[in-house]
């Protein structure tokens, strides 16, 4: 009731003391309050549009922002997109006479794929997909793959694998499983904060000029009070020459005034002796800042608008880059895990070369002895041959020995058998009629046995013949044995030296072949350390690429803000440069903003610099420094 | 008791002659040869201090080309009480008075040209041989004269 009634009276003293003005300056306290709150309300949605810049660009606030979430629906639909993809190259895959095989690996892909639509979190699908995806390129770098369209969508696979990965990365970084996705990044945090100190050097001039229009409304209010203390205009007693001139000023004033409610800054109010003069020039000065404010804002807008799309184009490009180094640099570690193995492989080789030779070794020295032992043998086999020889050289003498003793007896028995004869002869002479005695008988057994030792000393001689023909022959065949033997007794020794040489030899490449393999080994132990180091690098440009990309997209974001910004001031009229030439003040409108745009630019480019220093320390697990904030 | 006859061979042929007609049989004579005579006469040799012309019986026989003379026989020395002279033979089978006398036997064709040197042969168990006319052969004028002229 009180409230009411306050209010009651108030309404009744405002009707009294408005009844009292006159038609002017009912005009003048009707539009000049209207135009101050309309200033004021200007002013304060300015402030407040800073001030939800900087809200969002504060380090303590969340970096949830509502205008980059990515809704799981749209990432479950970029895997769903992705799997077509995959589907496709399959089928591309399959209908290839060479690449059956591939074609497997794709199919294994749409595994993991659907492993990870059903846990978007699970690392470990995401990095078996990945795997896959680099057998494709491998295939596609051994010309297994050949055709360009198959090609492409393989590295279009590689290129959308960065960016749903990095989509999914942030989802999970942010905690936010199943809800709703912060895209921005350290990125984006940094590009608010350049547009928070683009912003916030404006909010300086909006606070000076906020009590500017309080005093100015505080003093139409004062104004309004006076002229209601007067007596009304109606009463003809009261109008003088200064009241009239006071009401002239006032309605000139208003008159000047008017364009300004309709966003025109081109306005001046004649300042003059009158009691208006102090308000126009009051009024010309807030007209005055608004219009530098204006200005700036303008030219600021603008030169963030160009140089965010000039960075936001860097970004871009430094993206691509970044995706196409990371499967460089994954390609690279592929190649390395494979020399790994391959050295492994060698070095192994190389150990069984090594027991091979240690084996050879072995051998060359049982080959040595059973040589050596040959050796002797072949002598004593020689010596065994020359004692033959000798005693065959002995046999066909014996045996010519005789064959001439076995010719004596020849002789001999002939002679004997002659003498029979003559015997003979003579006895059957001397019994003159023709009969045989004694002596004829006797001189006949002695022919017959003539006759015997005959034949016998024959069949001696031709055995002895044939005695000494054979021990000819093996007389022969021993010395020819002796000269085999002696032959292969120098070979045996020849033969023997040589393996005592291939022992050497295969002792020293025994040596040699344990050096190589104990250098291979540490070598496959160096390409393994370069590998993983290779994926650690991959890592850190998988990040950087990301990181990118969400540093394109707030850039794309602050443009839009930039161009929101330009929008909100575009209803605002500035004077054309050239008539305010001789104005000392339009000069300095026209080089602040150019100031201020190169001062934001140029602390954008700090703040994506020092992210992208960030952002490789943290891949290397070292702690981000403290200015990456500030 | 038959006569004794000693059984030889010469040219092809098996001869005999009468143990009688015969003083020796020699071994490895020495010979020397004489110029200007026929080819069938061999020389002159000494046996049992006696200077002997030595014939070859085969090549008198013209026997020398069928038998294939050589020089390495037995050489027959003739009884001085027959005549002077020794017969070269190819071979001295032995002393036989065994041997039966075949009178109606066939000369053989080489000995046709010599016929009256043969009257009979007799059948050893050497087989069967010509008797040879030991004095009518060393009265023959064609053994006598060895000159190449006659």
């Amino acid at each position: 009731m009180n409230v009411s009634r306050v209010v009651s009276q108030l309404t009744s003293t405002f009707t009294t003391r408005w009844q009292r003005l006159s038609r002017h300056q009912r005009i003048a306290f009707a539009i000049l309050p209207i135009v101050l709150l309309l200033s004021i309300g200007v002013l304060l949605k300015l402030l407040s549009s800073n001030g939800t810049i900087a809200q969002q660009a504060s380090p303590t606030n969340s970096v949830v922002n509502n205008d980059n979430v990515v809704e799981p629906e749209s990432v479950q639909q970029r895997i769903a997109e992705h799997s077509s993809s995959v589907m496709t190259l399959q089928r591309w895959l399959l209908s290839g006479r060479n690449s059956k095989e591939e074609a497997g690996i794709s199919l294994t892909m749409l595994q993991h794929l659907q492993a990870i639509a059903v846990d978007p979190s699970n690392d470990l699908a995401w990095q078996d997909y990945s795997d896959e995806l680099s057998r494709l390129e491998n295939a596609v770098e051994k010309q297994a793959i050949t055709t360009p369209e198959a090609t492409a969508l393989i590295a279009t696979l590689r290129y959308d694998y960065a960016q749903l990965r990095g989509s999914v990365a942030g989802m999970v970084d942010s905690g936010q499983d199943g809800g709703v996705v912060a895209a921005p990044t350290i990125t984006s945090r940094g590009a608010d904060n350049q547009a928070l100190a683009k912003r916030s050097s404006l909010t300086p001039w909006l606070l000076a000029l906020l009590p500017l229009l309080a005093s100015a409304l505080a003093t139409v209010a004062w104004l309004f009070y006076q002229a209601s203390q007067q007596p009304s205009l109606e009463q003809p007693m009261l109008r003088t020459v200064d009241s009239r001139a006071n009401q002239n000023a006032i309605l000139q004033l208003l008159d000047e005034m008017e364009p300004l409610a309709d966003g025109d800054l081109r306005v001046q109010a004649t300042v003059s002796e009158a009691m208006t003069g102090a308000l126009a020039d009051a009024f010309n000065y807030a007209v005055t800042e608004l219009r530098w404010l204006v200005g700036a804002i303008k030219g600021s807008a603008a030169q963030v608008n160009e140089s965010v799309g000039k960075t936001r184009d860097s970004a871009n490009s430094l993206a691509q880059a970044s995706g196409v180094q990371a499967r460089e640099i994954h390609r690279s570690s592929n190649y390395l895990n494979v020399m790994s193995d391959t050295m492994a492989q060698l070095s192994a080789h190389a150990a069984e070369s090594s027991r091979i030779a240690v084996d050879s070794v072995e051998q060359a020295q049982q080959g040595t002895l059973a040589i050596d032992a040959s050796v002797k043998g072949l002598v004593n086999i020689r010596e065994q041959a020359h004692m033959t020889s000798r005693l065959m050289e002995r046999l066909v003498e014996s045996s010519d020995a005789i064959k001439k003793h076995a010719n004596d007896i020849q002789r001999v028995a002939k002679n004997t058998d002659l003498l029979a004869l003559n015997t003979t002869i003579r006895a059957a002479a001397a019994t003159g009629g023709g009969e045989t005695s004694e002596l004829s008988r006797l001189s006949a057994e002695v022919t017959q046995l003539a006759s015997t030792l005959r034949i016998a000393t024959r069949d001696i001689a031709h055995l002895a013949g044939i005695i000494h023909q054979d021990a000819a022959l093996t007389l022969s065949s021993v010395k020819k044995t002796n000269s085999e033997l002696d032959a292969g007794h120098q070979k045996a020794i020849l033969a023997s030296q040589s393996l005592k040489a291939i022992e050497a030899v295969s002792h020293d490449l025994q040596n040699q072949i344990n050096d190589i393999a104990s250098k291979t080994l540490r070598q496959a132990g160096v390409v393994r350390q370069l590998s993983a180091n290779m994926g650690v690098i991959n890592g850190i440009t998988r990040d950087s690429a990301v990181g990118l990309q969400d540093a394109a997209s707030d850039l794309e974001d602050l443009q839009l803000m930039a161009n929101a910004l330009l929008t909100s001031v575009a209803g605002f009229s500035l004077p054309d440069t050239d008539n305010d030439a001789a104005d000392g003040d339009a000069n300095d409108s026209v080089e602040m903003p150019t100031s201020a745009s190169a001062l934001v630019a140029k602390k954008i480019k700090a703040a994506v610099k020092v992210d992208h220093r960030s952002q490789e320390l943290a891949g290397f697990g070292d702690e981000p420094p403290t200015s990456r904030n500030e | 008791m038959s006569q004794a006859h000693v059984m030889f061979r010469a040219g092809g042929q098996s001869f005999a002659v009468a143990s009688s007609n015969v003083q020796a049989i020699h071994d490895e004579l020495s010979l020397q040869s004489v110029g200007d005579t026929k080819k069938w006469f061999l020389g002159l040799a000494v046996a049992d201090g006696v200077l002997i012309p030595v014939t070859d019986l085969a090549g008198y026989l013209k026997l020398g080309q069928a038998s294939g003379r050589t020089f390495s026989g037995r050489t027959l020395g003739i009884s001085p009480e027959v005549g002077v002279g020794a017969l070269r033979v190819d071979e001295v089978i032995g002393v036989d008075d065994t041997a039966t006398k075949v009178s109606d036997a066939v000369l053989p064709q080489a000995l046709q040209a010599n016929s009256n040197l043969f009257s009979y042969s007799l059948e050893a168990s050497t087989g069967e041989h010509w008797v040879l006319d030991v004095p009518r052969l060393l009265q023959s004028k064609r053994f006598i004269d060895i000159g190449v002229s006659a």
